[in-house]
C-alpha cells in the first residue's frame, strides 16, 4: 500500500527541525542585530502604544464608554472632544476602543497561551511514551485538526451561554491538536538524542526528563507559534464577538465595536471600519513579532 | 489506496458518531428537562401530566437508550421541533440548506481559480508585483473576513450602488424568480467568502511553484525555450492540485468557519445565521441539527477530496511495494 502525505506543513510555515545547538546570540553586534528587526520592534511599539492608551484612559478622553448622549449622537470623525466619531447612541468612539483594548487582547493572548501549554504538555507525552498512548493521542488529534472550530464554538455557546470565557474555551481547543502535533513532532526527533539517551540512561525518571531537557528544548518553538497564534485568536475571537458569541454588553471588545457599526454602514462607515482596521493592525503585528522570532531562532543555528 | 480510503471511510464515520454522542448528551444534560421546557413554555405545571409524558417520550429510559432511540429518529431526517417556533427543525433545516450551499459552491469554485491563479502569479511574477502577492494572503488571513465583507458592501452596495447590500433572492422559488437576481445577491458574500480560501491555496500553490521549479522536467522545458506562460499551465499546474488537494479538510474548515460570519454580514438565510440566532433563542434543537448537518456536510466532503487524490495523482492508482 502507498502512503498518502499527511495534510502539508507548509500552512504551518513553522521550522520542523530542531536546532542543533542550544540557542546562543551574539553579543557583540547586538544593536545592529536589534536594529536588523525592525519591523518587529515597529510591531511592538504599536501593541505597546494601545496597551498604554488604555493606560492613560482617563486622560485621552473625557467621555466614559457607555455613556450615551443623543445629541452627539452619529458625530463623524474629527469632531470636537470625539475624535473618531460617535455611534449612534452618541456613545464615543475613540473611548470605546480603548474600552475594548483588553478584552480584545486577553481575547488573543490567552487563548494562544492555554492552546500551547495543553498543547505541549500533550504533545510532549505523547512523543516521548510513544506505543499506544501516541497513537491514541495522535489519532484524535489528527481527527480533530481540521474540525471546523466555529461548530465548537457555537456548542459552547448554545449549552455554557455565550459569554467572553466560554468563547475562549472553544477557541483554545480549537488549536490544541495543531498545537500537540507540531510539539510531538519536535518531541520525536529530540528524544533519542545522546543528551537525552544519556539522562535515560543515568537513571532519570521521564517527568524530569520531559521538564528539564524536552521542555527548554521545545520552546522556542512553542513561543513563535504562540506568538502568530496570538494574532489570528484576535481576528478569530473578534468573529466571534461580531456574531454575538464572544464579549457580551456592556463591555466591547473590537468585534463587538464592528458588529454594532455594521448598522450603521450607509451613513457611519467609520464605525465599523475604524476598528475593523485596528483588529488587522494589532493582529499583524503579533504576526510580525512571531516572523521575526522564527527569524532568529534560524540565525541561532 | 483502497484500503487507506476505507480506513479514511471509517474514522470519518467515528468522527460523526462520536459528533452526534457529544451533541446528544451535551443537549440533554443542559439543565431543565426537555418536557420541563416545553410544558412550562405553554405555562402547563402539573407533575402527573409531566411524568405521564416523560414515559410516553422514553425520557425515563437509560441514556443510552435514548441516545439510540435519538439517532434512529435523526438517521430518518427527524430532528425533533424548534424549541422556540415549534416548527419541524427538518423543514427549517431544509430552507436554510439551499442558500448555504449555494454561497458555499460559489466560494470555493471562487477560492481555486483566483487562489490558484494568484498563486502561479506570485509563483512566477518577479520584481514588486512578486512581493505583494506573496504578502497579501498573510494579510487577507488576519484582516478580518466580516470586515472585508462590509467593506465590499460599502465600495459595491453603499457607494457605487451596482449590487444588492444584503439578502438572498432564489433563482427557484418565491414570487418573482429571477435568475440574475439571484447571481446579484450571490457575488458580493461569494467573492468575500472566497478570500481566505484563496489566500491559503495561493501559499500552498507558489510554495509548490518554488519547489518544482527546481525539477528538472522544468529546467529541461526551459533550456528548450518553452514560454513562460506555457510551462506555468502544462507543467506547474498539475503539481499544484496534489498539496491544495492534501489540505483539502482545511480549507473546508475554514470555508466553513468564515461563512458563520458572512452569512451575518450579508443576512444570509443559511444553516450559519439559523444556527447563530439559535444559540440566542436556545433553540437547542435547532442548534443540535446545525452542528450535525455542518459536521455531516464537512466530513463527507473532506472524504471526497481525499478520493480526489486518486483521481489527480496517477502514482497512488497502482499500489506499488515499498
Amino acid at each position: 500500500m502507498s502512503t498518502v502525505p499527511a495534510p502539508a506543513e507548509q500552512l504551518e510555515q513553522v521550522p520542523v527541525e530542531v536546532p542543533a545547538e542550544p540557542v546562543r546570540l551574539d553579543r557583540a553586534p547586538r544593536l545592529a542585530r536589534i536594529a536588523q528587526h525592525w519591523p518587529s520592534l515597529v510591531a511592538l511599539g504599536v501593541i505597546a502604544l494601545f496597551v498604554l492608551a488604555w493606560l492613560a484612559r482617563d486622560s485621552l478622553t473625557e467621555f466614559s464608554p457607555s455613556a450615551v448622549r443623543p445629541l452627539r449622537a452619529l458625530l463623524p470623525v474629527g469632531a470636537a472632544g470625539s475624535p473618531l466619531g460617535t455611534d449612534g447612541l452618541g456613545r464615543d468612539l475613540f473611548a470605546r476602543l480603548l474600552a475594548g483594548v483588553p478584552f480584545s487582547l486577553l481575547f488573543g493572548a490567552v487563548p494562544a497561551a492555554a492552546g500551547m501549554v495543553i498543547g505541549a504538555a500533550i504533545g510532549l507525552v505523547a512523543g516521548y511514551a510513544g506505543g499506544r498512548v501516541e497513537r491514541v493521542i495522535v489519532s484524535v488529534m489528527d481527527v480533530l485538526l481540521t474540525f471546523p472550530f466555529i461548530l465548537l464554538a457555537i456548542l459552547v455557546s448554545a449549552v455554557l451561554g455565550a459569554s467572553l470565557q466560554n468563547a475562549m474555551i472553544a477557541v483554545t481547543l480549537s488549536i490544541l491538536p495543531k498545537n500537540a502535533r507540531l510539539i510531538r513532532s519536535q518531541t520525536l526527533s529530540l528524544k533519542n538524542r545522546e543528551f537525552i539517551v544519556a539522562s535515560r540512561l543515568a537513571g532519570a525518571g521521564a517527568v524530569p526528563i520531559i521538564l528539564r531537557h524536552l521542555l527548554p528544548n521545545v520552546l522556542p518553538t512553542a513561543l513563535i507559534v504562540a506568538s502568530t497564534d496570538v494574532g489570528l485568536m484576535i481576528t478569530l475571537t473578534a468573529g466571534l464577538s461580531f456574531i454575538g458569541l464572544g464579549v457580551q454588553p456592556p463591555d466591547v471588545d473590537w468585534g463587538v465595536l464592528v458588529a454594532e457599526g455594521a448598522r450603521y454602514i450607509t451613513s457611519a462607515p467609520n464605525l465599523a471600519f475604524i476598528p475593523s482596521i485596528v483588529i488587522a493592525t494589532v493582529s499583524i503585528a503579533f504576526v510580525v513579532i512571531a516572523d521575526t522570532e522564527r527569524r532568529i531562532l534560524r540565525s541561532g543555528q | 489506496m483502497g484500503r487507506y480510503l476505507l480506513s479514511r471511510a471509517g474514522s470519518s464515520l467515528l468522527v460523526l458518531l462520536g459528533a452526534s454522542v457529544v451533541l446528544f448528551t451535551v443537549v440533554r444534560l443542559i439543565p431543565g428537562d426537555p418536557m420541563t421546557i416545553l410544558l412550562g413554555s405553554v405555562n402547563i405545571v402539573n407533575p402527573e401530566l409531566v411524568a405521564r409524558t416523560r414515559a410516553e417520550y422514553n425520557l425515563d429510559a437509560p441514556l443510552p437508550l435514548q441516545y439510540f432511540s435519538w439517532l434512529g429518529h435523526v438517521l430518518q431526517g427527524d430532528f425533533g421541533r424548534s424549541l422556540w417556533t415549534g416548527e419541524q427543525v427538518s423543514s427549517i433545516v431544509g430552507r436554510r440548506l439551499g442558500p448555504s450551499l449555494l454561497l458555499g459552491l460559489s466560494a470555493s469554485v471562487l477560492g481555486l481559480v483566483v487562489g490558484i491563479a494568484w498563486g502561479i502569479a506570485a509563483g512566477y511574477l518577479s520584481g514588486a508585483g512578486r512581493a505583494v502577492l506573496r504578502n497579501m494572503p498573510m494579510l487577507m488571513l488576519v484582516i478580518p473576513t466580516f470586515s472585508i465583507g462590509l467593506l465590499l458592501v460599502f465600495v459595491f452596495a453603499v457607494t457605487l450602488g451596482i449590487l444588492p447590500a444584503s439578502g438572498f433572492a432564489s433563482p427557484l422559488e418565491g414570487a418573482e424568480p429571477s435568475v440574475p437576481s439571484a447571481i446579484a445577491h450571490l457575488i458580493l458574500p461569494s467573492l468575500a467568502l472566497c478570500l481566505v480560501p484563496a489566500s491559503l491555496v495561493a501559499r500552498l500553490t507558489y510554495a509548490t511553484v518554488d519547489e518544482i521549479e527546481q525539477e528538472e522536467f522544468i529546467r529541461t522545458a526551459r533550456a528548450l525555450g518553452v514560454p513562460r506562460l506555457r510551462i506555468a499551465i502544462q507543467h506547474s499546474l498539475p503539481n499544484v492540485l496534489l498539496p491544495i488537494i492534501t489540505t483539502g479538510g482545511l480549507l473546508i474548515s475554514a470555508l466553513i468557519t468564515n461563512a458563520v460570519l458572512i452569512e451575518t454580514v450579508f443576512s444570509w438565510p443559511g444553516i450559519g445565521t439559523m444556527m447563530v440566532s439559535a444559540v440566542q433563542q436556545r433553540d437547542y434543537t435547532v442548534v443540535q441539527a446545525g452542528i450535525l448537518v455542518v459536521a455531516t456536510a464537512y466530513v463527507l466532503t473532506s472524504l471526497a477530496v481525499d478520493a480526489l487524490y486518486l483521481v489527480a495523482d496517477p502514482r497512488v492508482r497502482t499500489p506499488t511495494q515499498e
